[in-house]
């Protein structure tokens, strides 16, 4: 067997780039216990942000993974919950609705091509009951009579259950044909009779197919047409005995409830709601790190890295029924120290200490007390605000002393630096709260902002890569795989197989989150029809983030999210609700209700914040601190204002904050 | 069947072609050499018809008569023609693929003119320092679609093959390629143009493209001369005759002229599908006017 690489760890992120059976792929999420399905047979909808592993949920449940070749026991209580994939060709149900047929043929078509989709793999999975492993033996269904109640919609020679399979690549080609306005009109065919009756047999056939039911996962709803929504609403509302359907969707995608008749579908009643990120975003990070930290060892371990020395349990990560082993103390500690060995992270005091042995770093921190003492007209000298072992108060002395107010005279401050020796109790700096932890983490990113050969530390580390990945396995996936693929590339001689051994240092992953981070952005123009739009709008919040960034005081540190007031305008509203929404769907941006601010229940409370993975591109803050409360016209400036439009909101920031852009060619000049 | 005529370069201050047509298909144009070649076309013609395709109504308008795809085959417009002329300067893919269909289906010996008129450059659009390989060239990218008639239901096995030719807007092929907008192909290949219509472009459009290659692998790389129509209608031809059992797809994303080889083709074989996605074109995308291509084709049943 060839070595490992690391780069081949996350090379494949997507579901899709995996076969259908992902027996051996699958990871049972840590909140599994709040996911999964069991044998309740209500319609679930699945709902879940890009990247978030819906349709890899989805498979997991599906018969090529039920009834997966690597499974060695398979119980009989299977085939009680067998799942069926389709996900629509968005494209054939766009031509659909279009006027290529009456509006009376339009739902007989859609659903008859949907129907010989859901029967397609129906009809797989039949054959997939005759599996070895299954408990008592395969059953072999193929050769059971087809119910005399279908004949009707059959040919002749179709006699048997096997036969089915080739009878629906006929009706495949025959649709086709017809489609195509050549051929004679299909006989149509809607798929809930065929499982219903076909199930009814097997209920007979096999004692252990007494119960036996069947998921239909559609898989992208959201993509469908609102007509066909309802169609599909239809059976959610109304399930067959054997059959329910249940559907996946995009967080914030625009679907409708409504079925084609007078009723709607609703939670609880109709479906239950799977929400695969919900524990993930709502304070359960905790939860999302071991899931990651899991994901990251199996992984590394699948590809060949030798875990010797490494406790890790790849058939736990299997057992649903082991999940509590899971949320012990011991286990996560384990799990979490192995992945933070991989990606290991410096403390704050630690980046700190590093700045201070930084030769550029500490031009730019005395250009800023310079700037600082300046102010106040002060002759201390730089070297008073250095004091040894206090990193962190070392470097915040540069932001508090470019502040206009009294409270930070350089007296005061030499004071309170005096104190913190002394008496550090007493010292302002000191504690939760004070000088040094309020300031430290904005004044780092001062010090590193724009300086491509010092990739920011504070990016790096496996914790800060689940803080950039907010709940999103694949962006987790993409920085730790741009970390591997800088690690291997500079020690193609050193290259170690033994994932003990394997620690990737700080400064690349700090570089490979900057280039995942200009990866990931430079993708937003791909996302929809409203991809442009969505990347003038990111790379302009950005930008202005950024410059709220390189101000010297830090007065305001780690600004990253907005609000919008006064926004009276309905035309401005309807435009700015659009893209907000479709960055949501996107995961562009993030909606958030504003927890300070309860006073109003307009725009005003809600938060719209910048994807955190966005953040080492500008080389801002990914930690939600503080907003900017935008108008609703500086909005519209930034989504769809003229380049010179935007200039002058910058200029007026600029003199706002007196961030002083001007002089950066110079205090920047490192 | 097709026979082939040798490609020539019209000077620039040839006011028409050697030969002269029945019927010539123009859209509006929408740059200095698209106004170049209508007014030559118009020369060249008894008669000149705008045409458009509306992917909305899945109708075409011929000379403002709207014919709804479904009902093209019954279309006798054309019934008076032998020898057609397409400007391919104007022209988007989808009327080319949809009249040459038509003008395939008139089962008589005919012959078929292209002619397409290089930019001399295009406008740059600089929206953000990485964009330094981009251009204004459309207003916006959308969804890839189909065109009625062109498609398979197969396009959605697990066993299809996708073939892109590929421009300088690496958006097209992305989202072509983006499983969230639908799309999944077992294997794909692009075609990129060189030699390009002026030495370096080439770099342009594969530095577009570096971040998607990564993404998406590409089976094996083809190249094709972007101004020669013959070349691309031989290289999608080879690329078929090469597949086993795969559903073959094309994305015609290139410049014009590679268009043109690729509807010709798809004319004739009813088993290649093609997916498009109408890109807007932007006012003014190009400035100047370069070399001007024509060929000729006969058509013989």
């Amino acid at each position: 067997m060839a070595n490992p690489e690391l780069r081949s760890i996350f090379l494949i992120n997507r579901a899709e780039q995996y076969p259908l059976d992902v027996w051996n792929e699958f990871v049972i999420p840590i909140n599994f216990h709040t996911l999964d399905m069991k044998n309740d047979r209500k319609s679930v909808i699945i709902i879940g942000g890009r990247g978030s592993g819906k349709t890899m949920f989805m498979r997991y449940f599906c018969h090529q993974t039920t009834f997966s070749k690597n499974r060695t026991t398979i119980s009989s209580e299977e085939t009680r919950n067998i799942g069926i994939y389709w996900k629509p060709d968005i494209k054939f149900c766009r031509f659909l609705d279009k006027n290529w047929f009456s509006d009376n043929e339009k739902e007989h078509v859609f659903l008859h091509y949907a129907s010989l989709y859901i029967l397609q793999d129906f009809f797989c999975a039949l054959d997939s009951l005759n599996h070895k492993e299954l408990a008592g033996g395969g059953i072999d269904i193929c050769s059971a009579p087809i119910p005399k109640s279908l004949n009707p919609f059959l040919d002749d020679d179709i006699n048997k259950l096997g036969d089915l399979s080739g009878y629906i690549e006929i009706q495949i080609s025959i649709f086709d044909l017809w489609v195509k306005g050549e051929g004679e009109k299909p006989k149509f065919l809607t798929f809930n009779i065929f499982i219903e009756k076909i199930c009814e047999a097997l209920s007979k056939l096999d004692a252990r197919l007494n119960g036996v039911f069947f998921r239909v996962f559609i898989d992208e709803f959201e993509n469908l047409k609102f007509d066909q929504q309802r169609h599909i609403n239809d059976y959610i509302k109304n399930p067959g005995k054997f059959f329910s359907i249940n559907i996946a969707r995009r967080r914030y995608s625009k679907v409708t409830n409504e079925t084609s008749g007078f009723e709607q579908i609703t939670n609880i009643h109709d479906y239950r709601l799977i929400d695969l990120e919900k524990q993930f975003l709502d304070g359960g990070k905790k939860d999302f790190s071991l899931f990651a930290a899991e994901i990251l060892i199996f992984r590394a371990i699948q590809k060949g890295f030798n875990s010797e020395g490494v406790v890790f349990d790849i058939p736990l990560l299997k057992n649903k029924d082991r999940l509590c082993e899971r949320y012990e103390n011991n286990y996560k500690k384990n799990v979490l120290e192995i992945a933070g060995n991989i990606f290991p992270q410096l403390s704050i005091k630690e980046v700190a200490a590093n700045v201070i042995c930084d030769k550029a770093l500490m031009n730019r921190w005395e250009k800023q007390v310079v700037a600082g003492l300046k102010i106040h007209n002060s002759k201390a000298l730089i070297s008073e605000f250095m004091l040894d072992g206090e990193p962190e108060a070392t470097l915040v002395t540069a932001c508090l002393l470019n502040r206009t107010s009294d409270k930070y005279e350089p007296a005061v401050i030499l004071n309170e630096l005096n104190l913190l020796k002394t008496q550090p109790a007493k010292s302002k700096f000191s504690g939760d709260g004070g000088w040094s932890s309020t300031n430290i983490y904005g004044q780092l990113l001062y010090l590193y902002i724009g300086l491509r050969a010092k990739p920011c530390p504070l990016y790096a580390g496996f914790d800060r890569f689940c803080s950039l990945a907010r709940g999103n396995l694949r962006v987790f996936q993409e920085l730790c795989h741009q970390s591997f693929v800088i690690y291997e590339s500079e020690n193609m001689m050193n290259n170690t197989f033994h994932l003990p051994q394997i620690s990737i240092p700080i400064t690349i992953q700090a570089e490979a989150a900057r280039i995942a981070s200009d990866n990931l952005l430079s993708e937003v123009e791909k996302f929809g029809n409203k991809g442009q739009a969505l990347k003038r709008m990111a790379y302009r919040l950005g930008k202005l983030f950024q410059i709220a960034q390189k101000r010297k005081t830090q007065s305001e540190p780690e600004i990253n999210h907005f609000s919008i007031t006064d926004e009276n305008k309905a035309l401005a509203r309807e435009q700015i609700e659009e893209l907000l929404s479709e960055g949501n769907i996107w995961s562009v941006v993030y909606t958030q209700r504003d927890t300070k601010n309860k006073s109003s229940s307009d725009r005003k409370t809600l938060d719209y914040i910048l994807n955190p993975i966005y953040s080492p591109y500008f080389g801002i803050s990914y930690r939600r601190k503080r907003k900017l409360t935008l108008t609703s016209q500086e909005f519209l400036t930034i989504i769809g204002g003229s380049d010179d439009d935007f200039e002058r909101l910058i200029s007026q920031y600029d003199d706002k904050w007196n961030a002083n852009l001007n002089d950066q060619s110079d205090l920047f000049n490192v | 069947m097709y026979k082939f005529n040798t490609q020539i370069d019209i000077a620039f201050n040839q006011k028409k072609l050697p030969d002269f047509y029945d019927v010539a298909f123009s859209m509006k144009p929408v740059d200095e050499r698209g106004k170049h070649s209508c007014k030559i076309i118009a020369n060249s013609a008894k008669k000149v018809q705008e045409v458009f395709y509306d992917n909305e109504s899945l109708s075409i308008s011929i000379s403002e008569e709207s014919v709804c795809l479904k009902d093209l085959k019954n279309f006798d417009g054309f019934d008076c023609f032998d020898t057609f002329l397409f400007d391919s300067t104007t022209l988007s893919f989808a009327e080319i693929l949809i009249l040459l269909r038509k003008v395939v289906g008139l089962k008589k010996d005919c012959k078929i003119g292209f002619i397409y008129s290089q930019p001399c450059r295009y406008e740059k659009a600089y929206a953000d320092p990485q964009d330094t390989h981009s251009f204004s060239l459309s207003n916006q990218i959308n969804q890839v679609d189909y065109i009625p008639g062109f498609n398979s239901l197969s396009q959605q096995g697990s066993n299809v093959f996708l073939l892109a030719f590929v421009g300088f807007e690496d958006t097209r092929l992305s989202r072509a390629l983006n499983p969230d907008e639908g799309s999944s192909y077992s294997d794909f290949s692009p075609v990129l143009c060189v030699p390009p219509f002026i030495t370096g472009w080439e770099n342009h459009s594969l530095m577009n493209h570096v971040k998607l290659f990564q993404e998406f692998t590409p089976y094996e790389v083809h190249f094709t001369s972007a101004f020669s129509f013959v070349t691309s209608y031989n290289k999608v031809l080879s690329i078929k005759q090469s597949l086993s059992t795969e559903t073959f797809v094309i994305a015609p994303f290139g410049p014009k002229p590679t268009s043109v080889g690729v509807a010709l083709c798809v004319a004739e074989n009813e088993d290649i599908s093609v997916i498009y996605d109408f890109p807007s074109q932007a006012e003014g995308r190009s400035c100047g006017v370069g070399a001007t291509h024509y060929m000729n084709v006969l058509l013989e049943h």
